[in-house]
């Protein structure tokens, strides 16, 4: 039962654009492939860690509690991979999912209809791609610091829409049964929201690994004159790609609502570096250190794992911070070391500069 | 003066060298005197830049000895190459875009002061040392990102110039400089040669070599082809039989001119300017005919392709087949395509496999329903272009960043191929290109312009344009001055217009 509910996650090591054949010896294929293997074998070593040090960790009822509790994490962190995949950030994705279960709370709470709320939690978050994208693509700020900007903004009008913060309560009896089920559905016995997220990282890992859009998105973000001469619309894509973002969060912002019977001003924010370091981790199974949906979901996994690890064996919350770090430094150092000894620049190398110029061949 | 009694300044021994189960260098000779300048060339992967590299400890050789001096040497890393005195000029320009001129010249220097750096005096400085090693002049406050790439090099030379080195190599370097810019750089090369620095001249442009060595050596597949010594009544045409072990026709002087297809330009652009680059150039592109535009660096030539299709910011008028172009998008949707001249960054994409880039402009032809891309069409589509184009190896998964320049040129020119272009614009096609990649270009250029397309060559590389331009254009200043065709379009004469050397009064002919 557990091992079919993990599917969606399981599929990591396929990732979109398999690797092409290279004519290298075994040796240098080995050097190649050894940093990609960092974060799934991290994934086991975590695994295998608290197995070891709790008798309840790894058995099918935990393991489907983590499973619930990454789902809003997972989409945000899907989210952000298509943003981090069409070469920006958005630091604001934390807004979006806010604003969406605002908006969301609010009107259920006002007695709207389920779908009404939903589709006006959906705008809400888009709104906050289309201020993003506006920012970036139209006014040429850097996404950084335009998204920065936008998050600040966004905490504050979240703060005055609900006047000084304070949160919204749903009473469980006027809450729609549609709005209800799509944060507390079962099928069969499997959360719905797990299912959801597996949705839609699906959709969007087919949308970022087979389509034309896909493509366009990945080279824009890559090589944005080259995509301009090839005859792409860099900008649309740019568009397209923080609107989907946003879109994805807003949608993880309405379950969240749907989930908590409420909203709560700023749970966005603590989704946001969870979601970058699930990302980045997953840039390590690409040998270009390019981000992808199977990646991210293997991040997300290894924090969602490492947390409720650390729960179960009783480490006090204010350690779990540190051992998150050190997970994610030696992550991180391994994949540096393993790109040093193999010669040629890691995937982190290309992170943060993503118009580097790269290396040129050995003639 | 026997060089055989002699020392010689650097010896290089049996070197060997694998990758993986690829033998890249197998008992490779090389020997160098002092104040010797000596060429190296060889097809792109016949192994010269990883015997470089070896030589200046980027790689370490399997097997061979280095002597410098007779006593033999380990180089291991790059600080030992440099404390020998080996200094290289990379193809590629490594240089820091965001740093001044001043900076980036003194970068990793600690002559410079404690701490407290006093800008304006270090730029004074700097162009002084530009100055008196290279004779250009450049305004040292200026970001790196700013300059023209020949300004860029200049820096590089004056960089490893200024560590007043005793073995100089320089991979390619004259690939991005106009004809003044090369006869500045020999004129230095000459100098340093006076002084005794051994130099090592890596080049495709084998014409130079006879300019500037009197010994070439020739690398083929990763093994010595052989020495050839141009005093001793060796030839050009040896050295390019030792390259590719065949004749290469890389010129049809002979061909008969072209007839353009039809009055109707295809291409048409009208006052076109681009600040402080170009003033109102004015150029048509007829179907059936291939257009050159050159001109020194400065003259405008650098920044023209880009302003014509629309990558850059420009004023004027470009109309392709009667339409107008505003944008790069318009270029490319009306049947456009452009081979950029930085094709590491504009050209391939680096991290794609070659079948991604062969597709990357025609991706609607290779999708199915909903936007799928669909493999199996992909695939037909580029293992055809890479059959025609003989790009190397012939594998449509290999990563394009991996391929070298000759190849890479071939996937991008494969790309506009698929889409079936009626309006080719190529920005230095053949630059840092071999030999045999490059005549197999030419090749594909004259079959579309034979089927009816119209191409804009812009390029500071004559022989190529008196090889394949039915007519050229020569820019002065931001202008057109000259307007050459048929048995005119000769190297002398374009280099004594484009460097002003004539009145250029009525040079211009009617069209």
């Amino acid at each position: 039962m557990t091992l079919t509910q993990q599917q969606p996650v399981r599929n990591p090591r396929k990732a979109p654009g398999s690797q092409p054949q290279t004519n290298d010896g075994a040796a240098a294929r080995a050097s190649h492939v050894l940093p990609r293997l960092i974060a799934p074998v991290a994934l086991a070593g975590i695994l295998l860690t608290f197995s070891l040090l709790s008798p309840n960790f790894l058995v099918p009822g935990n393991l489907l509690s983590v499973l619930s509790q990454m789902a809003i994490l997972a989409l945000v962190a899907v989210g952000l991979t298509v943003v981090v995949r069409a070469g920006g950030i958005d630091l604001s994705i934390g807004v979006a999912l806010d604003l969406a279960a605002l908006g969301a709370a609010a009107l259920i709470a006002d007695g709207y209809r389920a779908w009404v709320a939903i589709a006006v939690g959906l705008l809400f978050g888009l709104l906050v791609g289309a201020v993003n994208a506006a920012l970036i693509v139209g006014l040429k700020i850097p996404p950084f610091l335009a998204t920065l900007s936008v998050w600040f903004i966004g905490t504050s009008v979240q703060q005055l829409l609900t006047g000084g913060g304070a949160p919204i309560y749903l009473s469980t009896p006027r809450v729609p049964i549609e709005f209800a089920l799509l944060g507390r559905g079962y099928v069969l016995d499997l959360d719905g929201v797990v299912l959801t997220a597996a949705i839609v990282a699906v959709v969007v890992a087919v949308l970022l690994g087979l389509t034309r859009w896909g493509r366009a998105v990945t080279v824009a973000g890559e090589q944005p004159t080259a995509a301009r001469i090839s005859g792409l619309r860099v900008n649309r894509l740019s568009v397209s790609a923080y609107l989907l973002c946003s879109l994805v969060a807003a949608f993880a912002g309405v379950i969240l609502a749907a989930r908590t019977n409420g909203f709560v001003p700023g749970s966005g924010q603590a989704y946001l570096m969870d979601a970058i370091g699930a990302v980045f981790i997953g840039a390590t199974l690409s040998r270009f250190g390019r981000v992808s949906v199977p990646g991210t979901l293997v991040g997300v996994l290894i924090f969602g794992l490492l947390s409720n690890g650390m729960n179960l064996i009783g480490l006090s919350f204010f350690w779990q911070g540190l051992g998150r770090g050190i997970v994610l430094l030696a992550i991180l150092l391994l994949g540096v070391l393993l790109a040093r000894n193999s010669g040629r620049p890691g995937p982190f190398g290309r992170l943060f500069t993503l118009t580097a110029a790269p290396r040129q061949k050995a003639d | 003066m026997n060089s055989a009694s002699k020392t010689p300044l650097l010896a290089m021994r049996a070197i060997n060298k694998s990758f993986g189960s690829a033998q890249v260098l197998a008992d490779v000779d090389l020997s160098l005197d002092a104040g010797e300048i000596l060429g190296l060339v060889g097809e792109n992967g016949a192994g010269k830049s990883t015997l470089i590299k070896i030589l200046t400890g980027l790689y370490t050789a399997d097997g061979g000895i280095i002597l410098i001096d007779g006593r033999p040497v380990s180089i291991d890393k790059p600080a030992a190459a440099e404390a020998l005195g080996i200094h290289v000029i990379h193809q590629d320009r490594h240089l820091a875009g965001r740093l001044t001129v001043a900076e980036q010249l003194y970068l990793g220097q600690p002559s410079l002061g404690r701490g407290w750096i006093h800008s304006r005096k270090l730029e004074a400085q700097a162009a002084a040392d530009i100055f008196r090693t290279t004779g250009q002049k450049i305004d040292t406050s200026r970001l790196v990102d700013q300059l023209t790439v020949a300004q860029q090099q200049l820096i590089q030379i004056t960089r490893a110039l200024l560590s007043e080195p005793q073995v100089l190599i320089l991979d390619e370097p004259t690939a991005p400089l106009a004809a003044r810019e090369v006869e500045q750089l020999f004129g230095t090369l000459r100098k340093l040669q006076s002084h005794g620095v051994g130099i090592i001249y890596i080049s495709h442009y084998l014409q130079e070599l006879t300019d500037i060595t009197a010994r070439i050596t020739v690398l083929r597949n990763g093994r010595n082809a052989g020495d050839i010594d141009l005093r001793d009544g060796g030839t050009l045409d040896g050295v390019v039989e030792l390259m590719v072990g065949r004749k290469v026709v890389e010129f049809d002087h002979a061909r008969t001119p072209r007839n353009p297809q039809g009055d109707k330009p295809a291409l048409s652009v009208r006052g076109l300017s681009v600040p402080g680059a170009l003033e109102g150039v004015d150029l048509e592109v007829r179907p059936g005919e291939v257009v050159a535009v050159t001109g020194l660096v400065g003259s405008g030539v650098e920044v023209l392709a880009d302003a014509v299709t629309g990558i850059s910011k420009c004023r004027g008028d470009v109309t392709l087949k009667g339409k107008p172009v505003r944008a790069i998008a318009d270029f490319v949707a009306r049947g456009g395509a452009y081979v950029p001249s930085n094709r590491r960054r504009d050209g391939i994409f680096v991290r794609n496999t070659v079948q991604e880039n062969i597709s990357a402009a025609s991706l609607k032809r290779v999708s199915r329903w909903l936007g799928f891309v669909s493999p199996s069409l992909e695939r037909k589509l580029s293992a055809g272009l890479i059959e025609q184009l003989d790009v190397r190896p012939a594998d449509g998964g290999a990563v394009a960043g991996s391929l070298s320049g000759g190849n890479q040129q071939k996937v991008v020119l494969a790309k506009w191929l698929a889409t079936g272009p009626s309006v080719l614009v190529l920005d230095q096609p053949t630059s840092g290109v071999d030999v045999g990649s490059r005549s197999q270009i030419y090749a594909q250029i004259n079959e579309l312009v034979d089927a009816g397309a119209a191409v804009l060559v812009v390029t500071v590389d004559l022989e190529e344009l008196v090889g394949i331009a039915d007519r050229t254009l020569v820019l002065y200043r931001g202008n057109v001055v000259a307007e050459l065709a048929g048995s005119d379009v000769t190297t002398d004469r374009i280099l004594e217009i484009a460097s002003g050397a004539v009145a250029t009064e009525n040079t211009r002919e009617a069209a």
